[in-house]
């Protein structure tokens, strides 16, 4: 019988291109185009992976962070793999942490980028430990704790639009929660 | 659920309870795979061919970002314009037009020229470059150039850059290349150190200039003689010690006398003494650099 299996393969790498080709066009805005306030990066990628790992499965996160972060480290010439591991470690702090609270609570996705961005942000201190000692409390107060407000920004629209979307396609009746 | 030919229940796909748990520790293991594999420089050269692929279309979108600041810039002018006279608002947005229209012209015309006029000035040969990327997080600071080793740019070589009215002065060294792109440690990077000299009415001291930006400020010159005398507004420069040397070290290519910056403040430091800088070009504002090529023009 002619099961679909071969086309189902087929469309799940479809869909993997697709989505690896849309995160390195995100990384290729976010290394070219997005301005640098004080010095600063928007970081449109880590948003995106934390609100997918808050609102759909961590396995789907962690491919995200997985394509992300690869296309972030051939934008930056950074060894490969570094913002991958940042991003999964996003994805693993935030997904598992709270996923107690319900996807209509709007403290949900800030929570969500706080921790995300803190576990993103430290793995990548500890990479770049490897390259030259640094200064973990100056390095926490000048990088980490100004990136994680920055991401905190964008983190509750980016969320309520994703989960609106994701309501769309599920067809369910938005119920928040305040 | 049943199946409506063979009449049984149908078993509807459930996922694994470890499934989850199994992608994300295989992808950690992966990233780090690919980590240990780059670090021992066994993917340098498939990076480096994803990043020339790359490479025209971070150049295609930095160019992007510039021009739609420069139409924002060309906008607000004419609504300023538009207030005062009808006739001139609309000589002005024609202007502005063309203006907008000549700006890429205009401005590789005036890069050409202040590379002629550097080159005028200093023995060396300098090649320019557009910058594509910055480092897209605030951990480290890099930037990457649109040029590599089709264009003769080696690793070692000093980027310098020109802000203003200031000297054309160093900010950063080139670290890897490919074959049409380059990256740049800037010397704000906590990596980076170069060794250095300051005059001081007439006096030379030596010391290293350690990039300070992930330890709350940006340049910071280290290992000075205690007795040295320092001020504020003291010019710093590039010692080229190592260049001196002619050795096969990385930053074996960094001429003598590049400017960096200008004494803030001075501290005595244990038996020496250390500075806090202020660079006379801000790293991560610029998105035209020049790399030096050679010394001897």
């Amino acid at each position: 019988m002619g099961y679909s299996q071969p086309r189902r393969i087929e469309e799940r790498i479809a869909y993997e291109v697709w989505l690896a080709l849309v995160l390195l066009l995100i990384a290729l805005i976010q290394s070219a185009l997005l301005p640098h306030p004080l010095g600063l990066v928007l970081n449109p990628l880590l948003v995106l992976v934390i609100c997918q790992a808050l609102l759909a499965s961590p396995a789907s996160a962690a491919r995200w962070a997985f394509y992300g972060g690869l296309s972030l480290d051939l934008c930056a010439d950074s060894l490969l793999g570094s913002h991958a591991l940042g991003l999964l470690a996003a994805v693993l702090l935030a997904s598992w942490t709270l996923s107690w609270i319900g996807r209509g609570n709007w403290l949900l996705p800030l929570a969500g980028a706080f921790l995300g961005a803190i576990a993103y942000n430290m793995v990548l201190a500890l990479l770049w430990l490897l390259v030259a000692p640094i200064d973990p409390r100056a390095y926490i107060m000048v990088v980490v704790l100004p990136s994680t407000l920055l991401t905190l920004i964008p983190a509750l629209p980016v969320f309520l639009i994703m989960r609106w979307w994701v309501r769309r396609r599920r067809g369910e009746v938005a119920i928040d929660v305040y | 659920m049943r199946d409506s030919i063979r009449n049984r229940p149908m078993k509807l796909p459930r996922p694994a309870p470890y499934r989850s748990l199994l992608l994300v520790v295989a992808l950690v293991v992966l990233a780090l795979l690919l980590l240990v594999l780059d670090q021992a420089g066994m993917l340098g050269s498939l990076r480096g061919q994803a990043q020339s692929l790359l490479s025209p279309a971070l150049r295609g979108l930095s160019q992007v970002g510039s021009g739609l600041s420069g139409v924002g810039q060309g906008l607000s002018d004419a609504q300023r314009l538009s207030q005062e006279n009808a006739a001139l608002r609309e000589e002005n947005s024609q202007l502005k037009a063309q203006i907008i229209k000549d700006q890429p012209l205009e401005q590789e015309v005036a890069r050409l020229r202040q590379q002629l006029r550097i080159e005028e000035d200093r023995p060396w040969k300098l090649l320019g470059a557009d910058v594509s990327t910055h480092t897209p997080d605030a951990g480290r600071r890099v930037l990457i150039l649109a040029v590599g080793s089709d264009q003769g740019v080696k690793p070692g070589m000093a980027v310098i850059s020109k802000e203003g009215s200031g000297p054309p002065a160093l900010i950063g060294v080139v670290e890897e290349v490919g074959a049409r792109s380059a990256s740049v440690l800037l010397i704000t990077d906590f990596s980076s150190s170069v060794s250095a000299q300051v005059y001081h009415s007439g006096t030379i001291a030596d010391g290293i200039v350690q990039g300070q930006w992930q330890r709350g400020s940006r340049l910071l010159l280290e290992q000075i003689q205690r007795a040295a005398p320092l001020a504020q507004g003291d010019i710093v420069v590039t010692a080229g010690l190592s260049a001196q040397f002619d050795s096969d070290l990385p930053r074996a290519a960094i001429p003598k006398n590049v400017p960096i910056g200008t004494v803030e403040t001075s501290h005595a430091d244990g038996y020496s003494q250390a500075a806090e800088l202020r660079p006379f070009v801000d790293p991560d504002q610029v998105r035209y650099a020049w790399v030096i090529l050679s010394q001897d023009g």
